[in-house]
């Protein structure tokens, strides 16, 4: 069995990504580079983090 | 916090941030304009670069909470029907907060409550009003499918990200988080990352 999420739901999870990324980004620096690189890196680290747990559950799922 | 430095100019609070003096001008006026517009209090400190990003990243959250929620997820209201503290969170975001605390207001010292049957039905709760019934609160539910529930969560988001916007307009920018061994050294260390960032 597959842990599966219908694409709809998936596209909701985009403006949060963003926001979230972009603001906590733009709080830690003044420079613009510098927050940029903190936006892409905060993006990066919030969707690694949402894999990880995606794949969690997919272990779960495969030991029920 | 970005170290604050006194400053007897007139132009108002220096702080240092990336290692260069920021002018915040008169940091509470701009606190109280990044509250009531997301990056307005960053736009009259000419950092024009937040700014942008602010108010695109929040009010898009928050506009996008209010359309898949049908209009209906923001509103004041501590009663039997519903006790809302999703609204503290969202009240982050001051320009809708003040209508739907309005309208709050009205409702429980039992005014009428302001444009009704302006963008909603006659029959049905004015923008920004609480439900009149649990069965209303019940049908927004049901007619937005799981819309109603995404659209608090995106405006109190949008909130609680304002509140950090806010923040920053007021203090400037959050110091990065320090590795360990330097968090140790107290806020020599901190001062070093910085600039070793640069």
């Amino acid at each position: 069995m597959v842990v599966s999420m219908s694409w709809a739901y998936l596209l909701m999870y985009l403006p949060l990504l963003l926001a979230s990324s972009a603001v906590i980004g733009a709080t830690r620096f003044e420079k613009n580079e510098l927050i940029v690189r903190e936006i892409i890196s905060n993006a990066v680290r919030i969707t690694s983090f949402m894999l990880v747990i995606y794949c969690v559950l997919q272990v779960v799922s495969w030991m029920v | 916090m970005a170290k604050r430095t006194t400053s007897n100019e007139p132009t108002g609070d220096i702080v240092i941030a990336d290692g260069e003096p920021l002018n915040l001008y008169n940091r509470y006026v701009a606190a109280v304009l990044a509250w009531l517009i997301p990056g307005a209090g960053h736009y009259y400190q000419r950092r024009t670069f937040k700014a942008t990003i602010f108010f695109t990243s929040i009010t898009a959250c928050f506009v996008i909470g209010l359309i898949v929620s049908g209009g209906r997820c923001v509103y004041a209201s501590w009663n039997g029907i519903e006790r809302r503290w999703q609204f503290v969170l969202q009240a982050g975001v001051g320009t809708p907060a003040i209508p739907a605390a309005i309208q709050g207001w009205r409702k429980s010292s039992n005014k009428p409550t302001l444009f009704r049957g302006l963008y909603f039905p006659k029959h049905e709760p004015a923008p920004f009003a609480s439900p009149d019934r649990v069965q209303q609160l019940d049908d927004w539910h049901k007619k937005t499918a799981s819309g109603f529930e995404l659209g608090t969560l995106y405006t109190m988001i949008a909130g609680l990200l304002n509140i950090l916007a806010v923040y920053d307009a007021f203090a400037g920018p959050l110091p990065p988080p320090a590795p360990k061994k330097r968090a140790k050294d107290g806020d020599e260390g901190i001062d070093q990352l910085s600039t070793s960032k640069e």
